[in-house]
């Protein structure tokens, strides 16, 4: 605080807030926040994966059957839903590197348009199933090819983890949509980020991506089971 | 901003390269599915799980650039991986090498069922077929 001039003029610059040395030393430590976060979200996340791999052991057959269920084609055009999203939210964060507003905003609404088809398909997903009676509860049942070698119970207890874990996704998905539309979109708009100031992008960034990357898994770990059979 | 000194200079990643990964990623989950249809037998879930891994590298050091990151922060995501692959080892060394309990109403696919196996021998199966499944016999049969 002495007689620094450069520590002065950053003192009187609102986008350097007043604990830090200087712009690069306040981005670091918001990305290195970021991914604290994103850390506990890898274990939750790995928490599910851990218990379905333990019942899958358990319940192999019970697992091909529910997975059998679902629909191949609609899961992986989600992936690639999602993948797109990922792609136009990096363009973003660019854009954003090069203090480009326009090209923020439009990727920006990309993103959110790619993660709402997401969502919109999910929504497809789920109302096949609760036709079908494959919602755990007093009212599943399971009639499928399988039927006459697996205890229904089992796989049941995969549309458990199945709806835990896409249910547990699709809410970052729409937690991040929210955050879309009400904050970064519109500050995006008002011009508030540039080259120098970013960082709510980036980090925004770093989560859209990491939902991204938790998908990558499910798709195979749900959709994919004995598919050779 | 008005002084030059303290701009920092973030290391912009070219548009072809977000743009090779893009594509990469496409292929990647056209190559998991086509796979999933051929039979490699126990290596299916293995090679879908690599492919999988491959492609969220690609995410992780590309598109969330951890490759253009400092030290800190490529400590702080690598560590993030490896308390993950704590808990996953030594969970699973520990489940997959004891005998489990059967779970009433659960029990009779898990004793006769490895991952991966076909249908196994036992008639026990189908007993509880009633589509729900409350099944007082799978409790009674296993005390």
């Amino acid at each position: 605080m002495s007689t620094d001039h450069a520590a002065t003029a950053d003192h009187h610059n609102s986008l350097v807030a007043h604990q830090f040395d200087d712009a690069e030393q306040q981005k670091e430590a918001s990305a290195l926040g970021m991914w604290a976060f994103l850390i506990t979200e890898v274990l939750f996340f790995g928490g599910l994966i851990l218990a379905y791999t333990i019942f899958r052991n358990a319940y192999g057959l019970a697992w091909t059957a529910g997975s059998h269920e679902l629909n191949v084609a609609l899961g992986g055009a989600n992936t690639a839903v999602l993948i797109f999203s990922s792609f136009t939210m990096a363009m973003a964060v660019h854009f954003a590197q090069l203090g480009q507003r326009n090209k923020i905003v439009l990727f920006l609404i990309l993103t959110l348009i790619f993660g709402s088809v997401f969502l919109g398909v999910k929504v497809v997903e789920y109302s096949e199933k609760i036709e079908h009676h494959l919602v755990p509860g007093p009212n599943f049942q399971y009639h499928g090819e399988f039927a006459d070698e697996v205890n229904p119970r089992n796989v049941e207890l995969y549309f458990f983890m199945y709806f835990a874990m896409t249910g547990v996704h699709a809410v970052h998905m729409i937690v991040g949509a929210i955050l879309l539309v009400v904050w970064l979109i519109p500050m995006a708009r008002k011009g508030r980020y540039t080259s120098e100031y970013y960082a709510p992008i980036e980090n925004f960034g770093l989560y859209w991506h990491f939902v991204d990357i938790v998908w990558i898994f499910l798709y195979p770990l749900l959709y994919l089971i004995g598919r050779h059979n | 901003m008005s002084d030059t000194t303290h701009e920092f200079h973030p290391h912009i990643v070219p548009i072809p390269v977000y743009l090779a990964i893009f594509v990469a990623l496409l292929v990647g989950t056209g190559v998991t599915i086509a796979i999933a249809y051929v039979d490699l037998g126990p290596m299916n879930t293995l090679v879908a799980m690599l492919i999988a891994f491959f492609k969220a590298s690609l995410v992780v050091l590309y598109f969330m650039h951890v490759k253009y990151s400092s030290k800190l922060v490529q400590l702080a995501a690598a560590t993030g991986f490896l308390w993950l692959g704590i808990m996953l080892f030594f969970t699973l060394s520990d489940v997959w090498t004891r005998d489990w309990q059967p779970v009433p109403g659960f029990a009779p696919q898990f004793v006769d069922e490895p991952l991966g196996h076909g249908p196994a021998a036992a008639g026990g199966h189908g007993e509880a077929t009633d589509g729900h499944g409350e099944a007082p016999t799978a409790g009674g049969e296993h005390q």
